[in-house]
Order: structure tokens, then C-alpha cells, then sequence
């Protein structure tokens, strides 16, 4: 019996690693494209390293391939490992991003400038986010939202199908309130910005 | 010390042009970070349905909000709504690769019945002979008790009776009567 058991464990090894190589093959391609979405959509600047998205990714994706043969995996399943592994990334960026921070907590002072907000008076980048973001809270209601997700990054197809309204509608809105805002912000002090 | 101008142009503060992009990489280093509102956060299933188009019911206006006012959800839901057709296409491509042949499915058959491999041989050629003997016969030769009935046919009296000149099968004589037809006068006869 041992006899018979060997070659056929040795042509189920040969087409177990054909398989695993093409299983591998699948993961690698899509790994490609997932990381070339994630590089446009998350960008350098929020500290997410797309290769590492890639890489945590294809790595559950194997494990799970791995334990359990029979289990068939829907679209659903793939996009609920991309969205976990994002979110702990982001997590992780986020305490990086405060940790790099503490050293500045102590904002730089500038007596020479006396606009109405005096942005310098407190962190430099964190402060214009936040004189930004009253800016916004001073549009009307119904322009902010086609704002904020504006400048979230969507564009105006998604910004309707999100908000219910047409397209024309959201791309009004949207552009019209950019608008109030660099005047409003100009207003308040940054006077060279472009309207 | 810095003037407003320096610093507007140094990246501490809004650039001099302060184009769209610049106020977008603004708001949303301003919005990192999760909601402060607990009901404007989204779970990954809220996001996931969003990232397919569903609405949220009445979760909908907060996981708007959730959206507008956290970067970390808009990148999130942007990311997840580029990848769908990626995740449907790899899917795809592993429910192709992960469904078993026939050949692993008689293998996995086998092994589950127990049987030996000296068996599964013997099947096969079993199989093997049935099939070559179902190939050379051929589906148009007769079996010979059929060919019987051609080679040597019988002659039936279908109707009982003789087509004879005698024959008085419907009562009248087929013979050549010396007599005229009087059916109609006795005219026909030429």
C-alpha cells in the first residue's frame, strides 16, 4: 500500500504547487492594481505606504486560501480585508503623524502679524486647517456638504449619487461654495489667494 | 521672524494661488481622524455598503456627515469603491482556479470511499474495455432475427381470396361477357 501512496503523493505535490503557483500568480497581479489605487487615492502625504497595504493584503488573502480550501471567496470578503487593512494602517499613520508632531505642539510666534484670525499665533499647518474649517461652517447648509466632499476628493457624479441631487446640481454647489471660501478666506488675512 | 507673505509661501499656510488641490490637501490634513460625533462614525460594513452604492436608511445622513467631516472615511470609501471591480475580478479568477476538476473530484470520491489504488486501476480498465467493446459495434447491423423475415417472406392471404378471373369477391363477374351492358339502355357497349 505505501508503495501505491508515494507516487500518487508526489503527483498531488507536483499539481498542488501548479496550483499554488497559479493561485500566486492571481494575488501578485491583483496586489499590482490595489496598490496602484491606493497610491492615487491615499496619496504619499497620509503616510500610507501602498506596498505595505499590498503586501498585509495579499498576505490575509493567502492565509485564508490557505486554511480553508473549500471556502469560496466572494468579492464581498476580498473588500473587507482591503477596508481592514486600510483602516489599521491608517490608525498606524495617524500615530505616527501625532507623534511627529509633539515636538512642534509649541506654536510659532510671529508679534510682526496682527490679521483678524492671527493664524501664526498657533500651529502654522494645523491652524489654517482650522481657520478652514470655521470658514466652512459659515457656508450655508445646503452648499457645505457639496463642499466638504468636494474637498474630500470626489467628484461631482459621486458627489450627486451620495446626496441625492443631479449632477449639474452637486457641480453648482460645490464650485460655488470654493468660491465663498477663498473669498472668505482672503478676508481672513490670506489676501493673496487666488480667487 | 517670518512675514504672513513668507509664511504663506513656505507650506505653513495656504499657498499664494491657493488652487483646489492646495485646499483640498488642507481640509483633509484638517479632518484626519475619526469623527468626534460616535454617530457619524462608520463601521467597515456601513462603508463597504456605501462603497457598493446601497444607501444606509436613516444611517444615511449621519455616515454622510461621518464622510464629509473624517478623511480617513472619504479615503476609505474612495478606495473601496475604485477596488470593486478589482475584488469582483479576483473573485472570479480564484473561483476559477479553486474549483476542483474532474479528475481531483473522482480522486477526492475514491479516497473518501476508501478504496485502494490497485482498485481504482481495475476500474479503469474495466471502464476502458466496456467502452472499446461499445465503440466497435456498430449501431447499424441488425440483430439476425430481424434480417429472417426479409431473406424469406411469407405469402399472407390478406383478403382471403383469389384475384382469379373466378373471383366473386363484390358480385359481379370480371369475366368477358358476350352480353351488352344494359345499364343504361344497352348504349355503351361500342
Amino acid at each position: 500500500m505505501q508503495d501505491h501512496a508515494e507516487p500518487s503523493s508526489n503527483a498531488e505535490s507536483r499539481l498542488s504547487s501548479r496550483h499554488h503557483a497559479r493561485l500566486q500568480e492571481v494575488l501578485i497581479r491583483y496586489g499590482k492594481r490595489l496598490r496602484m489605487l491606493v497610491e492615487t487615492h491615499c496619496g504619499r502625504d497620509r503616510g500610507l505606504d501602498a506596498d505595505d497595504i499590498e503586501q498585509e493584503v495579499r498576505i490575509k488573502l493567502w492565509k485564508m486560501l490557505e486554511s480553508d480550501k473549500t471556502l469560496d471567496f466572494p468579492a464581498s470578503y476580498i473588500q473587507k480585508v482591503v477596508a481592514t487593512t486600510v483602516i489599521d494602517a491608517l490608525r498606524r499613520a495617524e500615530v505616527r503623524h501625532a507623534e511627529s508632531l509633539e515636538p512642534d505642539v509649541e506654536p510659532a510666534v510671529d508679534p510682526s502679524f496682527a490679521g483678524p484670525m492671527q493664524p501664526d499665533r498657533h500651529a502654522g499647518h494645523g491652524n489654517w486647517g482650522q481657520l478652514l474649517l470655521r470658514c466652512i461652517a459659515e457656508l450655508p447648509e445646503r452648499r457645505r456638504m457639496p463642499v466638504q466632499l468636494a474637498l474630500q476628493g470626489f467628484k461631482a457624479d459621486e458627489i450627486a449619487s451620495m446626496t441625492g441631487c443631479s449632477v449639474a446640481a452637486a457641480q453648482q454647489l460645490s464650485y460655488r461654495g470654493i468660491e465663498d471660501l477663498k473669498i472668505r478666506l482672503k478676508e481672513l488675512g490670506a489676501d493673496e489667494i487666488d480667487a | 521672524m517670518k512675514s504672513m507673505h513668507d509664511k504663506l509661501n513656505d507650506g505653513s499656510a495656504p499657498d499664494a494661488r491657493m488652487p483646489e488641490d492646495r485646499l483640498q490637501s488642507l481640509y483633509q490634513a484638517a479632518t484626519r481622524g475619526l469623527p468626534g460625533s460616535a454617530e457619524r462614525r462608520l463601521s467597515v460594513d456601513e462603508v463597504l455598503a456605501m462603497a457598493a452604492g446601497q444607501t444606509l436608511g436613516a444611517r444615511q445622513c449621519d455616515a454622510m456627515r461621518g464622510i464629509a467631516e473624517s478623511s480617513d472615511q472619504a479615503v476609505l470609501l474612495r478606495l473601496l469603491t475604485e477596488s470593486q471591480a478589482l475584488s469582483s475580478a479576483l473573485a472570479d479568477d480564484l473561483h476559477a482556479l479553486r474549483k476542483p476538476e474532474l479528475l481531483d473530484r473522482l480522486r477526492a470520491w475514491w479516497r473518501s470511499a476508501a478504496m485502494p489504488p490497485v482498485f481504482a486501476s481495475a476500474a479503469i480498465a474495466l471502464m476502458a474495455v466496456i467502452g472499446f467493446q461499445f465503440l466497435n459495434s456498430s449501431p447499424l447491423s441488425l440483430p439476425q432475427t430481424a434480417l429472417a423475415p426479409v431473406t424469406a417472406p411469407a405469402e399472407a392471404p390478406m383478403f382471403g381470396g383469389a384475384f382469379e378471373p373466378s373471383d366473386q369477391m363484390f358480385a359481379a363477374s370480371l369475366e368477358p361477357s358476350e352480353q351488352p351492358d344494359r345499364m343504361f339502355g344497352g348504349d355503351f357497349d361500342s
